[in-house]
């Protein structure tokens, strides 16, 4: 009865005791809507394999927002589009599952997975000037969607767009629902993309960076809008972005991305206030912060490693502060847990983890 | 949008005007007299000069010009010299022919190319893609001529499918319709597939298809109506082509439409049936650029949006 080593415990970046341990979850929801395990997108490349998203995992529960947050290249859109089976070749989503109300939609037949995009799980996307077709009207486009999943007629389907178009605070929507995007702000396409996504009242909302091409003050109105929506619908948000401050303001749980692989997930405070892995405290410590005087940011040195060579060992090592010998020599990075639903792959925190594993064991699938 | 559309005709007008100066300087100027060309070799020089006058011939040149020009803004282009039919009458009557014969061109090639074109860009790299390109860029490089007769030679007199010549009946039109529209056919595909592929690969096809549309509204509704700006350019400028480039095509199958009385009026030194065959040409070529200009706006809002303010 020892616990398993990592190297037959393949890419749990999560510690599976520690998940499907209810208690864990502080949001109390027993039951997440959607699931995802040990998640592997491969880009087929002639510079060869770059394994953009490599066994991520995490859950999301309804009325819960998930901040997912990372650099660039982290695997973090690559990630959300692997849950809507959006990966454009040669990208391949080549492993695990995405389990949404317990049903692999990886594995459902295309007319199938049709009839959950934008019904069932919708998704913003970060470019609101490119997102919208230019030649169709903002209402055609949204009524698309209603005609498409609840069957509506051509008038139903509008008067419904503009009944989203003023849930989303955007002015004489009568007037707005004939506009094309090309009459409108990247403010209020955004606010069209948020309507049409939710004009279906799905279980999950995919935000993809939604506010990283506008600017600052529009950036708080989006946010306030999702949240605003959320509440109301009840929906499960994954909240995908770069900006720490965006995670700070939206989100319920946290997880951390480097290199594919979550490096540290857990509850909002618990991660800001208190982050485990050497790449979260950088990312934290990078940030600009109102309450300390500096001259300087604080960087993280390095560079992120290029996904089809990746340094042997924890992919952070190189440009990790406190490297060990067994981050070297590791083969795989090990997933490491502690309690209160957080979870962290670093050696730093092994003999912590091999406590909890001793505690939750009895609960190993 | 119609004071645009009244400045662009008003310039057809001087276009027009410029046209039919030029042609009547060169068919001066070229070797070849028509009152010859008409009379039998023994004819005798009074009977000559006679017949000189009558046609008006023996006037100065600008004084023929100018009662060219005269009859022109009242839609009288003269008589041939030597059916002696109105022109006006002979170009309507050829129309038809001409219409028919260039729109059963641009149908086959609008349809096949377009479909073609799209389906080789979702298709992009596989055998279809491979034989859509191939068969493009030979479509385009064969000249009219040569096709018209392989497709004489094929479907004429080996399989004996289709007339080769004459307009007796609709069946007639096939093959020319075919010879003549090939190379539209070509270049649309390849307009079709390249502007498809830039589209394909947008932003919002990828939002499209995140709100669970099937692949072939997709397609059909959110990508094709933005790849067609310039399929309708192309288009445009084909339906000129077409309409005003059926020479070749219409003497090789003997069909009597304006390419061929453009031809015979040449041969003949027909300067008033030649003239009424160029101002045709002009204004098809003139308006059906203005035909384009005043789509796109319809196409695409961007366009009509910019042109009020």
């Amino acid at each position: 009865m020892t616990p398993p080593s990592p190297m037959q415990n393949l890419n749990p970046n999560i510690n599976p005791s520690l998940v499907s341990n209810p208690v864990s979850d502080p949001v109390s929801n027993p039951t997440p809507i959607l699931r995802v395990r040990n998640l592997v997108t491969n880009f087929r490349t002639s510079a060869g394999v770059q394994r953009a998203v490599d066994g991520v995992s995490f859950d999301v529960a309804r009325g819960e927002t998930l901040g997912i947050v990372g650099e660039s290249g982290c695997g973090k859109s690559v990630t959300a589009l692997s849950i809507m089976r959006l990966v454009d070749s040669p990208g391949v989503v080549e492993g695990g599952e995405v389990l949404y109300d317990g049903v692999d939609i990886l594995k459902l037949p295309m007319a199938q997975m049709r009839r959950i995009r934008g019904n069932k799980i919708a998704m913003i996307f970060q470019e609101p000037m490119t997102s919208l077709n230019p030649v169709l009207t903002v209402g055609t486009q949204i009524s698309e969607v209603l005609r498409l999943h609840e069957g509506l007629g051509k008038k139903e389907a509008l008067d419904k767009a503009v009944e989203m178009l003023s849930k989303v605070h955007i002015p004489m929507p009568e007037k707005r629902v004939r506009a094309y995007p090309h009459q409108m702000s990247g403010g209020m396409r955004q606010r069209v993309m948020i309507a049409m996504a939710l004009c279906c009242k799905p279980d999950v909302l995919i935000c993809d960076e939604p506010t990283t091409a506008l600017d600052v003050t529009i950036q708080a109105q989006i946010l306030s809008l999702i949240q605003e929506m959320k509440n109301s619908t009840g929906a499960a948000v994954i909240m995908i972005t770069h900006d720490l401050g965006v995670i700070s303001e939206i989100a319920d749980r946290v997880a951390v991305m480097y290199t594919g692989h979550i490096i540290e997930e857990g509850s909002k405070m618990d991660v800001l206030t208190d982050p485990l892995h050497p790449y979260t405290e950088g990312l934290l410590n990078a940030a600009p912060r109102i309450d300390r005087d500096c001259e300087e940011l604080e960087v993280i040195p390095g560079a992120v490693p290029n996904l089809a060579a990746l340094p042997k060992g924890c992919h952070f090592r190189p440009r990790c502060r406190r490297a060990m010998e067994i981050c070297r020599t590791s083969p795989e990075k090990t997933c490491l847990g502690e309690k209160g639903g957080r979870s962290v792959s670093c050696w730093k925190f092994a003999e912590r983890a091999k406590h909890a594993k001793h505690e939750g064991k009895g609960e190993r699938t | 949008m119609a004071a645009y559309i009244f400045k662009r005709l008003a310039q057809t007008i001087i276009v027009l005007w410029g046209v039919s100066f030029v042609t009547f300087i060169l068919m001066n100027v070229v070797p070849g007299d028509p009152v010859l060309l008409m009379m039998e070799k023994r004819a005798t020089p009074e009977a000559i000069a006679r017949i000189r006058h009558e046609m008006g011939l023996d006037k100065p040149l600008y004084t023929q010009y100018f009662n060219f020009v005269k009859g022109a803004l009242r839609f009288d282009l003269g008589r041939s010299y030597f059916t002696k039919e109105a022109v006006m009458t002979a170009l309507t009557r050829r129309f038809g022919v001409t219409l028919r014969l260039a729109s059963s061109a641009y149908v086959i090639a609008l349809v096949l190319g377009i479909s073609a074109g799209v389906v080789s860009a979702l298709q992009r790299g596989r055998a279809f893609d491979s034989a859509v390109r191939g068969g493009a860029v030979i479509g385009i490089s064969a000249p009219v001529f040569w096709v018209a007769i392989i497709l004489q030679l094929i479907f004429g007199l080996r399989l004996k499918w289709f007339p080769i010549s004459g307009i007796r009946s609709p069946h007639s039109f096939v093959l020319p319709a075919v010879a003549l529209g090939i190379r539209y056919m070509a270049s649309i595909a390849r307009v079709t597939r390249t502007s498809m592929l830039e589209v394909i690969h947008q932003d919002y096809i990828r939002t499209a298809r995140s709100k669970g549309l099937g692949e072939r509204a997709v397609v059909l509704g959110h990508a094709l109506k933005n790849a067609l700006i310039p399929i309708i350019t192309l288009a445009g400028t084909e339906l000129g082509n077409l309409l005003a480039g059926s020479m070749l095509t219409e003497w090789v199958f003997a069909i009597p439409g304006i390419g061929k009385m453009m031809v015979d009026s040449i041969l003949m030194r027909d300067l008033p049936m030649l003239q009424g065959t160029v101002l045709y040409v002009a204004a098809i070529f003139v308006l059906s650029n203005l035909v384009v200009d005043i789509s796109y706006a319809f196409i695409d809002p961007r366009i009509r949006y910019s042109k009020e303010d």
